[in-house]
């Protein structure tokens, strides 16, 4: 769970730290599996050019490039979107930021998601309130869709960059 | 205290009969054992591995209980040599159907990639081996003859083996018995908490250690340091046998005048070919300085003759499969037909720098990877790399090794770096003098990357050109030379493309890898889609690989010492036309530095006419070989700087 949790889940940079705290049975099926833990990242909230950008932990990842670039797609499209996400965070920062991304629907042949973000500041501090509501869905483009399956596939992937790009970056108010 | 199944299985082991009797039951505490994560109780465990030394033959008893899919990997077994012979083995299920086998061909062969490019690891894997089961064998295994002489220890182990107790999964119970009395050396040496237990019985002195937990290897660390009961046994001599009891310095001083000697000076052949051979080398070497001639020597020798330890593409087509190597002392034939072992050229090197008047010194060198070299233990075998080793007053020890085929003069291999080996002094009688073998400096060991960038708005082109020195140039040069060019420019785009991620590399070319006058280059030019987002970003070095591996996740503590592979620099160069209505925001500089080494990366904007040119420059420098396990949080840091230097990227803004 460590080992999964530090290189497929939190992606943590060597010097960050994580305590699992308790994990669940994986063969009890009658009750959620309950995973537990805390962490820390040495610069999980990473100033840049006059904003905050925040470490993603728990958003899904970029789907991958299905195609080389300037290469025509040869093949069909096929995606199993299996399962549901449910992300919330609250997180402090030491600073008065506001949302660049403060909202995002997705609705692509691969998933419908939704994405807000709020920031609320007092004493010059924020808490970032911070949801993700995900389905993914599942996905066929035959031969003669081909190309129109690579569109939205990059579209899909645009939309979940913007998410990760845009959504996590906050602007400082100085 | 030791959980209660674990000691009644380690006794009733014990118990089993002679080679080719029945199996006994297995017991129920043999399929009570589960899992135990807070025990280390993962996959599998090894209920009993013996070692049975029969001076005639060697025979093996292994026992395993299978607990998951994961754990069918404890019954990948090393392939059987030649020499083994009577297996005898059964698979038996939980509800006790058991599958019993007898036979050599019963066993499944397969072959895995081992390291990173060209080595290969067989496995023999035995029937129907389920993810719960428990798996019994034995087998013989004949020992070696040398010389007419029966040796008590297989001829793959040689005249110097070492046990090493404990492996990858929790084992109960592993031994090695020796009959007594024994014609070699053997001394067993406890880990730090992991013990050896000595019994006599029925004529066998049996060395044991009991319930030894999974290993672990902790990342930058070196196998022997781990704390596990390590047995080395070993032929003594009769030169040596005396001195062994004596003083260090007498014992390794005999080693180098009775064994030393003779591989180097005794029945040396020379005649009119290996004249023709000298003459000609000397003649091309104008250099007085006895170093660089000594360097230059060794690359002239390497285009005269052909090293077999290591064949390149174009040399293994044309070599004649039933072409014999001379043997290392016949110089006559090694010049005669050009052709030599590693040993045999260390062994002309060596002769025909004594015939230039120079006098090298021969080193015998210990892989740290496989053992450390202790000049306390008599083992006169521990060091066994031979190599040149060349004294001067203000370098110190140089050291030639004509192994490692087309390496720069001078390279010393990582595995031998910053440990002990012993120099023998064949002026003073071949008197042997335990020294370090020095840590090549960072600059010796560099890589360069320079990249041209072409932004684009969907895509950038890139061109990169790469550039070796010292080791990385020797790993490069080994990645490619058994393969013919068309394959070498097909792994370095295949390389690319697994590297990043949806690039269509349009041009790969390795240079050099059969030249050993120039040095091991390559280019690659290629195309990655540009990341698309509020801001333009520009990630300037793709495909760029690490200097050093960055594990994924780190133990919490760390009692081992660090061992960094080898110093090195690593720089790689970025420049491109900023685009039209764009400026590029340069980020932070970052230059940091610890006692593992430097990373910075610093950006310049060059005006070049109308245009701007951004210049990105990243650099790496590993400093630091060895550190105590102290300095676990500065590796991390360390680490992490590189981790985050590689993912920078600097941003456009529109002007």
């Amino acid at each position: 769970m460590r080992e999964y949790l530090l290189e497929s889940f939190l992606n943590l940079p060597p010097t960050g730290t994580l305590e699992v705290l308790k994990v669940g049975d994986a063969f009890d099926v009658d009750h959620p599996f309950v995973v537990s833990f805390k962490f820390s990242h040495p610069d999980g909230f990473h100033l840049q050019a006059g904003e905050g950008i925040l470490a993603s932990f728990g958003l899904p990842a970029v789907p991958s490039s299905i195609q080389k670039a300037g290469k025509p797609r040869q093949f069909p499209v096929q995606w199993n979107g299996v399962g549901k996400l449910e992300y919330r965070a609250c997180i402090r920062v030491p600073w008065r930021v506001t949302p660049v991304l403060p909202s995002l629907s997705v609705h692509t042949p691969f998933r419908s998601a939704e994405w807000t973000a709020k920031a609320v500041a007092a004493d010059g501090k924020s808490a970032l309130e911070l949801t993700f509501h995900q389905q993914c869905k599942d996905a066929f483009f035959d031969f003669n869709d081909r190309e129109k399956g690579l569109l939205e596939w990059k579209k899909d992937r645009n939309q979940i960059k913007t998410l990760l790009n845009d959504g996590l970056a906050f602007k400082l108010n100085l | 205290m030791k959980p209660i199944w674990m000691l009644c299985v380690a006794s009733a082991l014990m118990a089993l009969p002679g080679h080719g009797a029945d199996w006994p039951p297995i017991k129920p505490e043999v399929w009570a054992i589960k899992e135990d994560l807070a025990k280390g109780i993962k996959d599998a465990v090894i209920l009993e591995d013996r070692t049975i030394l029969k001076n005639t033959y060697v025979e093996r008893v292994l026992r395993v209980r299978v607990l998951s899919e994961a754990g069918r990997k404890a019954l990948e077994l090393e392939a059987f040599s030649p020499d083994c012979y009577d297996f005898n083995g059964r698979t038996v299920y939980p509800d006790g159907k058991t599958l019993k086998f007898d036979k050599r061909q019963d066993f499944k062969q397969e072959i895995f990639e081992a390291g990173d490019f060209t080595q290969k690891r067989t496995v023999v894997i035995p029937p129907g081996v389920s993810g719960n089961c428990v798996v019994e064998l034995r087998w013989l295994e004949s020992t070696a003859e040398f010389y007419d002489i029966r040796t008590p220890l297989p001829a793959r182990l040689g005249h110097d083996a070492l046990f090493r107790f404990g492996g990858q999964y929790h084992t109960l119970l592993e031994t090695v018995e020796v009959p007594m009395p024994f014609a070699w050396t053997y001394i067993p040496i406890s880990g730090r908490t992991q013990k050896f237990e000595i019994n006599e019985r029925s004529g066998f002195r049996i060395i044991s250690a009991q319930n030894l937990a999974a290993i672990e290897m902790p990342p930058f660390s070196l196998p022997v340091s781990l704390d596990r009961p390590v047995l080395s046994m070993f032929f003594q001599p009769k030169q040596t046998s005396r001195a062994a009891k004596e003083s260090e310095k007498e014992f390794w001083d005999l080693v180098g005048k009775a064994i030393r000697k003779d591989d180097f000076e005794s029945e040396i052949n020379k005649g009119p070919s290996y004249e023709v051979l000298r003459s000609k080398l000397f003649h091309g070497i104008s250099s007085l300085d006895p170093l660089v001639f000594a360097g230059k020597l060794l690359s002239a020798l390497e285009k005269e003759i052909i090293n077999v330890s290591h064949f390149t593409h174009e040399e293994s087509a044309k070599w004649a499969k039933d072409l014999k190597t001379p043997k290392s002392r016949d110089l006559e034939a090694i010049s005669e037909k050009k052709v030599a072992t590693g040993r045999g050229m260390t062994v002309l090197l060596y002769h025909l720098l004594k015939d230039a008047g120079s006098l090298p010194k021969v080193a015998y060198l210990a892989d740290r990877d496989v053992r450390l070299f202790r000049p306390a233990m008599t083992n006169p075998w521990q060091a066994s790399h031979p190599v040149i080793a060349m004294e001067t007053p203000n370098k110190g020890i140089v050291i030639l090794d004509p192994w490692q085929r087309f390496a720069a003069p001078g390279l010393i291999h990582p595995d031998f770096q910053g440990v002990q080996g012993i120099l023998f002094d064949p002026k003073a009688d071949w008197a042997g003098q335990p020294f370090t073998v020095p840590i090549q400096p960072a600059a010796f060991n560099q890589r360069r990357f320079d990249y041209a960038l072409e932004v684009g708005e969907e895509e950038n082109h890139f061109k990169l050109k790469a550039q070796f020195s010292g080791f990385p140039e020797l790993a490069e040069r080994r990645r490619y030379d058994q393969d013919e060019q068309i394959e070498r420019n097909r792994k370095l785009k295949e390389r690319f493309e697994n590297q990043v991620k949806g690039a269509s590399i349009q041009k790969s070319e390795v240079l050099n890898a059969n030249n050993p006058t120039a040095n091991v280059t390559w280019a690659v030019e290629g195309q990655v889609e540009t990341e698309g987002g509020r801001q333009r970003q520009v990630f300037p070095f793709p495909g760029l690989q690490y200097p050093v591996n960055i594990p994924g996740s780190f133990p919490k503590e760390r009692i081992l010492p660090i061992v960094m592979p080898y110093l090195q620099i690593q720089t790689a160069r970025c420049s491109f036309k900023i685009p039209k209505g764009y400026k590029v925001n340069p980020g932070n500089p970052f230059k940091e530095s610890n006692t593992f080494g430097t990373v910075l990366w610093s950006t310049q904007i060059e005006n070049q006419g109308d245009d701007q040119v951004a210049v990105i420059t990243l650099k790496v420098s590993v400093d630091t070989m060895f550190a105590a396990p102290a300095a676990y949080d500065e590796l991390k840091t360390f680490l992490g700087w590189v981790s985050e230097a590689f993912k920078r990227t600097l941003i456009l803004e529109k002007t």
